[in-house]
């Protein structure tokens, strides 16, 4: 969160003489990133960066201490000036009981504290006041409500004044809110409330606040009012967030609120605000402090030694340097040697409780530029078999379809139920996210196909041919994540897309491979082919339906393959290949024209060829309809092979190959 | 004879003589034609005595086949030429290239990424992007009211599920896998985060060092961040850390980079001059207890960035949206 405040406000708090740009660096390089310095007449707003942890720089004051401690740290003279929530605030009080009761749910609001103030003047608060809230972009309303937003900027704690005589007493209850009740807040907003959400009821029945957001209407400080109710408490962060996301509503004091504020600062910020009530606006404290702290934190000691901080900075810091920071800090430091037990300060108590958390503070304001690098000399793990091929593969796989002409695409895996039903893809199949942000992006992708056809369509208006390809995870009902490799074209041409798959398959070492006709959910009938390796089904390939194609107005003929990778990389041997002495004599080499009757597949016949004794290998050429073509190497493994001997070969080959499959010899 | 002879030079020199088609098929028609040189020496034959005959005819038809063959060669010649002349040589033309497309731009830079790390001896790792809630809040230090957690930023599924929201979910799995140090994990995977905007993706790509072993300091943490940062972006760069949060480490920081548009001196790409790279820490003990180490004897360093993030820094991008749509135009820029 970004929070602007003038400098001038922050001297308040810290006295020093260096300009602002070499504050600004060296507070940077501790904690608060002072993201932008802005010069405006005599005075800098500083746009300052601060983490989720660290609520208590929210304030001048956090601010102002930052500061303070990179100012000593770098030699520089610095002083700290008006912490109120170390030195507390006196203020008069007041025997009187507070006439009213209240009671608290002490989840929802670990502490809660209120006072009375009587016969309070409503006026134009000081011009300072009003000066620094337009600085620090505060609407200026009236001295009540200023102070209130002036403690919550100079403290970090927010806090809210109802007008007393507009409530009703004696008992008021905070408790979490019931659904069908509702609210309606300053801004004159009427905020229907959900379970749980944390409110103030009071005897009449009326809801008068909503914790930690926004105040009452009903309450509201006008210029007729004479007491006021005020309140500072300490409310549940989580719920306050909840709160806030579902109203959609974001308050300078609930942007306080959601992060975890320390109860143990609520008491020293009332004290303070009195005091401000009492100045500027001529209150008098009308009853005793009320104060609801029913699990009162404890102030956690931790026990750290020099070595261990040394041990994970990698250098040591001396003994006095560690105990300055931390003391400038404002914690406290109680040493033994090279042993300390430090107490963190009430503003840090929900964010100190480990030796590491004292490390942090050591090393960040000792300044990260101070340690000198070491390079790694730690031993190496061993590499992991099953990942090293995985990444090899892929990778393997991503250099060679992009020499192929194919781009590889990543597109987002969350689908739309559309995506799915479209691909005659049951839903229910799919696994769903609860809270999806559109519905484009319902379900967890089921398959590549859905993002391969929307790359398609996106480019089918600039590009004739468009090839692509995907490698990533598509995930069933239970979660599981396979990994899979989508390849598609436009130009209809289902060879091309086999040739692709033949030749990755080879360059994968992949052997066995097989394709069988397989109807399939997606596919065209007469080109739907199963991709298989020892039985084991490792994809599909084939033209897409027109009817899909439809649907994904798509104008021309998709031919794709997906194939599961997590299969595929079991099948690749990794074995280095044995060298095997090449043959020394010169193959008869003989093109033969084959007819194949309609039942035989091209597959049978090639594999009744090559377990053939004597033939090296065959090629294939060509074919046309049932006429094949193939190219026959006759060798012998010891010597030159006779032309008698190779025709003996072809007449039991032609013999076999009509026996078993009625394969003729096409005569011309 | 001698006549002969000389009338067959006497041809064969207005043949090469000729500069083009046209003039070339002139000369072939006076003499090859009906009424041509051959044909009126052939109607001389009667005028040759009866022994002489003979002889003249076989003249005759040595000094056509000499001619015929002198007109075609000055044939082929003229051709020559002439496509010599309307055919320059340009080897500006396009040739025909064999076919060529990109990996995606995030892969690349993934693939770099891993390279920088790898010859630092990271071993990269893959841990599933659906993932549960131990994984990736609860077992990595992130406690369950934490913003995080949240309808808002966690896309959640059936079954209590989770995509993860970034590659720190692979630690505690990485320590299962591994056991006990030396372990040195690169884990680079797909992230989702229920935000779009300029900046954001619902899904993006995170990748996540952690060195777990005795005695790993802040020192090793910011030599392996620097080394990166000058291998990826270059030696004119310059790191430096900012003191964070997160819950996964103790101490956090953010680690800054000089500003590549202004090299440092502030402007409006960047704040005072440095540009966020993303956050890195020494882990949180009790990520470390969750795994079944100790930290008291075990300690470790730990970065996460973005993949987009640190794209978008090098190549100017400022709407990383287009990423994902995968058009052509878009991606063969990269």
């Amino acid at each position: 969160m970004n929070v602007i405040f003038p400098f001038s406000w922050i001297k308040e708090h810290l006295e020093t003489k260096i300009d602002i740009q070499t504050i600004a660096r060296l507070t940077t390089a501790i904690g608060p990133t002072i993201e932008e310095i802005k010069k405006e007449n005599n005075d800098y707003l500083l746009n300052i960066e601060v983490t989720i942890n660290r609520p208590d720089c929210l304030s001048i004051l956090g601010i102002a201490r930052e500061m303070y401690a990179a100012l000593k740290q770098n030699g520089y003279q610095a002083k700290l000036k008006n912490d109120y929530l170390t030195n507390w605030i006196k203020i008069p009080t007041s025997p009187k009981k507070i006439p009213l009761d209240f009671k608290i749910d002490s989840k929802l609001t670990p502490r809660f504290t209120a006072i009375l103030l009587k016969n309070v003047q409503v006026r134009p608060a000081p011009k300072i006041i009003q000066e620094r809230l337009a600085k620090s972009g505060v609407r200026t309303l009236n001295n009540i409500i200023d102070i209130t937003n002036y403690l919550m900027l100079e403290l970090g704690q927010p806090n809210h004044a109802f007008d007393f005589d507009k409530i009703t007493g004696p008992k008021f209850t905070v408790r979490p809110a019931k659904k069908g009740e509702e609210v309606i807040t300053l801004d004159q907003q009427t905020r229907p409330l959900g379970q749980g959400d944390n409110i103030i009821q009071d005897s009449s029945g009326q809801i008068i606040d909503l914790c930690g957001i926004m105040g009452g209407k009903l309450s509201e400080i006008d210029r007729d009012t004479k007491n006021v109710l005020w309140l500072v408490a300490n409310d549940y962060f989580a719920q306050v967030r909840k709160t806030c996301m579902r109203m959609g509503i974001q308050t300078e004091a609930s942007a306080r609120l959601t992060k975890e504020l320390n109860p143990e600062v609520t008491y020293p910020v009332l004290l303070r605000g009195v005091k401000l009530m009492i100045k500027h606006a001529g209150a008098q404290v009308g009853s005793e402090i009320v104060d609801l702290y029913p699990k009162k934190q404890k102030i956690p000691t931790v026990a750290v030694d020099d070595k261990f901080i040394a041990q994970k900075i990698g250098q040591s810091i001396s003994a006095q340097t560690v105990d300055e920071i931390l003391q400038n800090l404002g914690f406290k430091v109680e040493r033994k040697k090279e042993n300390i037990k430090v107490k963190p300060p009430i503003w840090r108590i929900n964010d100190i409780s480990l030796p590491e958390d004292i490390v942090e503070e050591v090393v960040r304001v000792n300044g990260y530029d101070k340690i000198i690098n070491q390079p790694l000399t730690f031993p190496l793990p061993p590499k992991p078999k099953q990942f090293v091929k995985s990444f090899k593969t892929e990778k393997k796989i991503r250099s060679l379809l992009t020499c192929w002409g194919f781009q590889e695409a990543i597109s987002y895996s969350m689908l739309s139920e559309a995506d799915l039903i479209n691909l005659n893809f049951d839903p229910k199949k799919a696994i769903k996210i609860s809270n999806p942000l559109t519905q484009e992006w319902v379900y967890v992708q089921p398959f590549l196909t859905a993002n391969l056809l929307k790359n398609i369509r996106e480019n089918q208006a600039r590009t004739t041919i468009v090839n692509f390809f995907e490698i990533g995870g598509v995930f069933d009902k239970k979660g599981n994540e396979t990994r899979k490799l989508i390849i598609g074209s436009n130009d209809n041409n289902w060879e091309k897309i086999k040739g692709v798959v033949e030749q990755l398959l080879i360059a994968l070492k992949v052997k066995g491979i097989a394709f069988a006709p397989q109807p399939h959910l997606v596919l065209e009938k007469n080109s739907a082919t199963e991709i298989l390796t020892a039985k084991e089904t490792l994809g599909y390939l084939g033209k897409v339906k027109t009817k899909i194609l439809d649907k994904f107005e798509l104008n021309s003929k998709v031919v794709l393959t997906e194939i599961n990778l997590d299969k595929l990389i079991k099948k690749i041997i990794e074995t280095p290949p044995r060298f095997k002495p090449l043959p020394k004599h010169t193959p008869i080499i003989e093109d033969l024209s084959l007819q194949i009757p309609s039942q035989v597949n091209y597959q049978q016949v090639y594999e009744l060829i090559s377990s053939f004794s004597n033939i090296e290998k065959i090629e294939f050429i060509d074919h046309y309809q049932n006429r094949f073509a193939f190219r026959v190497f006759y060798q012998l493994p010891n010597r030159q092979i006779s032309t008698t001997e190779a025709q003996k070969i072809r007449q039991s080959l032609l013999a076999k190959l009509d026996k078993k499959l009625g394969v003729k010899l096409q005569k011309n | 004879m001698i006549k002969l002879n000389q009338l067959l030079n006497s041809w064969q020199i207005k043949i090469n003589n000729t500069q083009n088609k046209k003039e070339l098929e002139k000369i072939r028609i006076e003499i090859l034609g009906r009424k041509g040189f051959i044909n009126q020496l052939l109607s001389k034959i009667t005028q040759q005595s009866p022994n002489k005959k003979r002889e003249f005819g076989q003249q005759v038809n040595k000094i056509k086949k000499e001619l015929f063959a002198a007109i075609k060669k000055q044939e082929s010649k003229l051709r020559q030429r002439a496509k010599n002349q309307s055919q320059k040589f340009d080897p500006t033309i396009p040739a025909k290239k064999p076919p060529l497309k990109k990996e995606h731009p995030i892969t690349r830079t993934i693939e770099e990424i891993a390279e920088i790390f790898e010859k630092i001896g990271f071993i990269r790792v893959r841990y599933p992007e659906i993932t549960t809630d131990w994984y990736c809040f609860g077992g990595v230090n992130v406690p369950s009211d934490h913003p995080s957690r949240d309808d808002q930023e966690t896309f959640f599924l059936e079954n209590k599920l989770v995509l993860s929201t970034h590659t720190t979910s692979g630690i505690l799995q990485e320590i299962e896998r591994v056991k006990k140090p030396p372990i040195r994990m690169l884990h680079i995977a797909k992230c989702y985060r229920r935000q779009i905007d300029v900046a954001h993706t619902p899904m993006f790509h995170q990748f996540e060092g952690w060195l777990i072993d005795k005695n790993v300091s802040v020192a090793h943490l910011k030599w392996t961040l620097d080394y990166f940062a000058r291998e990826f972006l270059g030696p004119k760069r310059v790191t430096r850390l900012r003191p964070h949060h997160f819950r996964y480490t103790e101490p956090s920081f953010e680690v800054d980079i000089t500003c590549g548009a202004c090299l440092g001196k502030g402007c409006r790409f960047c704040k005072e001059g440095w540009v966020e790279l993303g956050g890195s820490g020494m882990a949180h003990p009790n990520v470390l207890k969750n795994a079944g180490l100790d930290p008291k004897k075990y300690s470790a360093l730990a970065f996460g960035w973005g993949v987009e993030r640190i794209f978008a820094i090098r190549t100017g991008i400022a709407d990383i949206r287009p990423l994902f749509r995968n058009n052509l135009n878009f991606l063969s820029q990269f």
